[in-house]
């Protein structure tokens, strides 16, 4: 398909991976090597269950006219629920474009927005933002989950580290940021091990599959949620327990008498100053604050055993009972920095009928 | 209907993108146009949408590349 007398776009094919992988390497899209991304590559999809080689395209790539790539748009296949049917939605990943092909990218957007399902976009930069809500019609999640991050932290020294990069601090502050990361421990670890606990009303633990019963609860969660992302045992192993995942990710079931409520999804972050694990999904049944303060504790006991150098749990207050919960137990919080847009053709469903979840998107995949 | 058309969008597109008016023809597209960039379109993009008082459907937009090209996705706007 040419688009001008020197660049061309084509769909993605593995037999292009290695040039893709290549150019986003040069791009410095992330830290990650050309080897790293073609991985990265099998994640996104020869590896997801949910993408099939005769119905979705991998993505789009712009090549000049000595057919080198320069420019790459990718598109990962999750199926959501929308009012209890299952169908495709399309998470836009991974949008370059070298500088002198730069008015080509257009193109590339218009192949993702040709798709049919609900599309998603978690990672764009202050001016892809501009173009979502100006002319794209994209709306954004106004979750109020979004707004702000929680912190608990865990080991002080890696946390000032985290404090330092986060809000760009000057080294001459190292020493201060250090005691205040310090004294924010110590006060997180006093109020968290003082505060009441009333007896535990839900049963938590880490599960290394989907239970048997996913299946009966992820039916009655859909009936409950206009638009979700699927959580049944097909999605919970793609997400948590496939091979890529199975070293940095862990997930705790809630269960009352017996009965299954629901999952907490983490995932554990390394970065080469200090590593953190993040709260990335949580679907719950029922939501009241005493369930939360049993899970947070569960949650802690987890981070505590899983690695010795994690700096801090980083999490969203999902709704207003695990806000007071993670209040209560000595999680700091700062303002949200994740954002959140999508754009339904079919024009149905409003912002506060799709529960969304750091698992949308694709930043998870990162 | 056409000619009236496209003069109104060189006069948006010259508004979005201060510049003079004469740079900007039918021919005009996203490769004979500096200022047409994805910052540029997204400005011309809600100023067309303001002067002719339309909300382009979001796939046309993507696809509004071309002086001729926007006439066209007008033109049918308003005959619709």
């Amino acid at each position: 398909m040419p688009l001008g007398k020197k660049i061309e776009i084509k769909n993605v094919k593995p037999v292009d991976y290695p040039a893709v992988a290549e150019f986003l390497q040069q791009q410095k899209a992330s830290d990650f090597t050309i080897d790293q991304w073609r991985e990265k590559f099998l994640v996104f999809w020869d590896h997801n269950p949910f993408f099939r080689e005769d119905k979705h395209e991998r993505g789009w790539l712009l090549r000049d006219e000595t057919c080198t790539v320069c420019g790459f748009l990718g598109n990962i296949p999750i199926q959501y629920a929308r009012c209890g049917q299952e169908e495709t939605g399309f998470a836009l990943t991974t949008w370059y474009v070298r500088d002198d092909a730069r008015k080509h990218s257009l193109e590339l957007y218009g192949c993702f927005m040709d798709q049919t399902g609900v599309l998603i976009n978690t990672t764009p930069t202050f001016e892809v933002e501009e173009l979502l809500k100006g002319v794209l019609k994209f709306l954004p999640l106004t979750a109020d989950w979004l707004k702000r991050d929680y912190f608990f932290p865990v080991r002080s020294g890696a946390f000032s580290r985290y404090l330092q990069e986060r809000f760009k601090l000057h080294p001459l502050f190292k020493s201060i940021n250090f005691a205040a990361a310090f004294i924010a421990m110590i006060i997180s670890n006093v109020v968290a091990r003082t505060r009441s606990k009333g007896p535990s009303l839900v049963d938590v633990k880490e599960v290394i599959e989907p239970p048997a019963d996913t299946q009966q609860w992820w039916d009655a969660f859909k009936a409950e949620h206009p638009f979700t992302i699927a959580r049944h045992s097909m999605g919970l192993r793609y997400f948590f327990f496939s091979g890529e995942y199975l070293k940095t990710r862990r997930v705790l079931e809630l269960r009352s008498h017996g009965e299954l409520l629901g999952f907490l999804g983490v995932r554990l972050v390394s970065r080469p100053e200090y590593s953190y694990v993040e709260v990335i999904d949580i679907a719950l049944f029922r939501d009241d604050a005493s369930m939360y303060l049993t899970l947070v504790d569960k949650l802690r006991e987890l981070v505590l055993r899983w690695k010795p150098d994690i700096a801090f749990i980083k999490t969203n207050a999902f709704s207003e009972p695990m806000r007071n919960a993670l209040n209560r137990s000595g999680f700091w919080s700062v303002a949200g920095r994740a954002r959140f847009y999508y754009f339904d053709p079919q024009g149905q469903i409003g912002a506060n009928e799709f529960y969304g979840t750091p698992l949308d998107g694709d930043r998870v995949c990162f | 209907m056409q000619e009236e058309i496209c003069s109104r969008v060189c006069r948006s597109a010259a508004s979005a993108w201060k510049i003079d008016q004469t740079q900007i023809n039918k021919d005009s597209s996203m490769d004979t146009i500096t200022q047409w960039d994805s910052l540029g379109h997204l400005k011309l993009i809600m100023t067309l949408e303001k002067d002719f008082g339309l909300i382009f459907h979001p796939k046309d937009t993507v696809r509004m590349r071309s002086i001729e090209k926007i006439c066209q996705v007008i033109e049918a706007a308003k005959g619709n």
